[in-house]
């Protein structure tokens, strides 16, 4: 079984007003894990649907391989998928199930059974053929879902959020299976989630989509050490990054040295990027701060109000009202339009050099 | 001492429903049974016990094997019928198209009329020479008939009749279970390869299964329990080619006042509505229950 490319061509979905998917293009490479990412309702479900078939579309084209199957119905798409809510067969037992496509598609019943047999080993549900779904539990129906997939031994599999029913633990370890077999068996995967971790975690490519449109697409680092945008930069990382404002005179000229230079744009921090620097960081006072285990997360405001996190190691909790200064390196400032929210990467050299800053708030 | 008096209470609270049960329902049905195993009272003479007599002359009397084959042909007709065609229609409606509502109405409207009214509208469609149905056989150019007078018609007129009446009523069930099944069990089917039909005989059709035995059974009691149609379309004629069960015991009860008969004959039919009840639990309790 090798994957297949699937390539979407500026699709676009109407529901009588609302536009769901608006123009969205994307190509997945033979074998490669892509993730499609957004917050609730921005048409992740829909496009998905729409590369299986099981939406029309209003405009745009659909391509698996080197053939057009805009026009082709589900069936004839060889493409296989989990369904959020598994979607088994309830009168069937999982071996029916699970073979149900098979005999549809009349394979003979010798290259069935050996199917069956890998596929069970694969996913452990051997003990578990003669069972019907209500039988199983939430993450047993999860394997069988797989399983329905993986046996057709389609080039193209589709999952939406099929993780999205399992506990904290479960998720994790399924994560990492699904992972391990896409890589073993060489699928093209297309997954759904709204989870930025998981596809952080799982992905060679992240498409990440607002408002039925993508924002920004490629690999896991890009989106996360360089968002083109302010809501990919809200999206991507947990704890989310701190946007702050420029137009602040205090801020302004701790960043740029200059109280004028900074508006109209906004300042992008991880908290992980931020550490107090004693004597000539950006003033500020300590809010609150959260034990994680391995990480402490101190909230802090700044001058002018404004909030900004760091995240240090170990315990290093600090009483709310402490005077801390913090700094960031140079290569981790974010800066953004205010107005429409675009990465302002041009601006950065207006930033002066950490040393140089060091004095400046040394004076001011 | 209160352990007493929450019996009483208890006794005092069910009363009601029960003596309404006792004097309504089972006290006809002991008194049945009984009279079946009395002769009629005449004028001045009162019932005698006859043992098992009136059962032989049931067993003697033409008519009723006639009105029991007649229901047996009834039922096997309308049955299959009724509900292929409920569940077609159902499953027509079930897609959006516009004016589905209105299709939806369409087709339940029979079954919201009264069987007398429906009687008397294919009264009307089979009246000789005028009516509906002569008259688009005779643009066909074929012969006339008398539907309702024709000993080999008459029957198929009133299954006609029933299979009109209840196919909607059945749709009803069958539109509500289509709506249980998820969708996504319909798209899965779709991407695995299987096509429409293969669809509906491997999806569908198994997950409406109870909903088809719920159906059947309740068709199957319908067909000895309809009578409607007959009193007002044939009374039973010609010549008992249309005579069902119930109508039997209708004439016998109330046209020849034979009470006794007509309890022995009541015992037989209960007999038989009693056995499709118990085929009904049974089936519904234990073989349909999958999930
Ligand atoms: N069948 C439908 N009819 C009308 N509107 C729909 C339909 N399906 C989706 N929509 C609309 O299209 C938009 C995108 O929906 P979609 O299901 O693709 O979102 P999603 O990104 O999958 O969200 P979620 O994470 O909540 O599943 C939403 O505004 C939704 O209301
Ligand atoms: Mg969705």
């Amino acid at each position: 079984m090798t994957g297949a490319t699937v390539t979407v061509t500026e699709i676009t979905k109407r529901w009588g007003e609302t536009l769901a998917v608006a123009g969205v293009s994307l190509s997945a490479g033979e074998g490669r894990f892509v993730t499609l990412l957004g917050p609730s309702g921005c048409g992740k479900s829909t496009t998905l649907r729409v590369i299986a078939g099981l939406e029309t579309v209003d405009g745009g084209s659909v391509r698996i391989g080197d053939r057009d199957v805009t026009r082709l119905p589900p069936s004839r798409r060889a493409l296989s998928m989990v369904f959020q809510s598994y979607a088994l067969f309830p009168h069937m037992t999982v071996a029916e199930n699970l073979l149900f496509g098979l005999k549809v598609r009349k394979v003979a019943p010798v290259e069935r059974r050996r199917r069956l047999t890998r596929v069970a080993e694969l996913l452990s549900i051997d003990g578990l053929l003669s069972r019907k779904p209500s039988q199983l539990s939430g993450g047993q129906q999860q394997r069988v879902a797989l399983g329905r997939a993986l046996i057709a031994e389609a080039p193209v599999c589709l999952m939406d959020e099929p993780l999205s029913n399992l506990d904290a633990q479960l998720r994790g370890e399924m994560r990492r299976e699904i992972r391990a077999l896409q890589e073993r068996l060489g699928i093209t995967m297309i997954y759904v989630t709204h989870d930025q971790a998981e596809a952080m975690s799982m992905s060679d490519h992240v498409v990440l989509m607002n408002r039925g449109a993508i924002e920004q697409q490629g690999r896991p680092g890009d989106l996360y050490n360089r968002p083109a945008s302010l809501f990919t930069a809200r999206f991507i990382g947990s704890p989310a990054m701190d946007i702050l404002d420029l137009s602040d005179p205090d801020l302004s000229r701790f960043v740029f040295g200059d109280p004028e230079k900074g508006a109209g744009l906004l300042l992008g921090l991880r908290p992980e990027t931020v550490s107090p620097a004693p004597g000539h960081g950006l003033p500020a006072v300590v809010e609150a701060s959260e034990y994680l285990g391995a990480d402490t997360l101190l909230s802090c405001r700044a001058a002018g109000g404004q909030r900004l996190s760091a995240r240090l190691p170990g315990a290093a909790t600090m009483a709310p009202g402490t005077g801390v200064n913090l700094t960031w390196p140079e290569e981790a400032t974010h800066l953004f339009n205010a107005a429409d929210g675009r990465r302002r990467d041009d601006r950065l050299s207006d930033c002066p050099t950490a040393f140089t800053r060091a004095r400046l708030s040394q004076i001011c | 001492m209160s352990k007493r008096l929450n019996a009483l209470y208890g006794w005092l609270l069910i009363l009601p429903a029960v003596s309404l049960l006792a004097a309504f329902t089972h006290l006809p049905a002991v008194m049945t049974l009984l009279a079946s195993v009395h002769s009629t009272p005449r004028g001045t003479r009162p019932p005698h016990f006859v043992g098992l007599d009136n059962y032989r002359d049931m067993m003697a009397d033409p008519i009723f094997w006639q009105s029991l084959w007649n229901n047996l042909i009834y039922a096997l007709a309308t049955i299959p019928v009724s509900v292929a065609l409920a569940l077609t229609m159902a499953l027509l409606v079930n897609r959006s198209f516009p004016g589905r509502s209105l299709a939806r109405l369409a087709f339940f409207t029979p079954t919201v009329l009264p069987m007398i009214a429906v009687a008397n509208i294919w009264l009307f469609f089979y009246t000789p020479d005028y009516g509906l149905l002569d008259r688009l056989v005779g643009f066909l150019g074929m012969a006339h008939h008398n539907w309702l007078g024709e000993r080999g018609t008459a029957l198929w007129a009133l299954i006609a009749v029933a299979i009109w009446k209840e196919s909607g009523f059945f749709m009803i069930f069958y539109l509500a279970a289509l709506q249980q099944i998820p969708a996504t069990l319909r798209e899965a089917a779709a991407l695995e390869g299987a096509g429409p039909w293969t669809c509906f005989r491997r999806v569908t059709l198994p997950l409406l299964m109870p909903t088809t035995l719920f159906v059947l059974i309740n068709a199957l009691i319908n067909a000895f329990r309809m009578v409607d149609h007959v009193v007002v379309m044939t009374r039973g004629g010609p010549d008992n080619a249309t005579s069902l069960l119930l109508f039997h015991i209708f004439e016998v009860g109330f046209r020849f006042w034979d009470s006794a008969y007509a309890a022995t004959l009541t015992v037989v039919l209960v007999t038989i509505l009693s056995l499709v009840a118990a085929l009904k639990f049974h089936f519904l309790d234990s073989r349909t229950h999958y999930r």
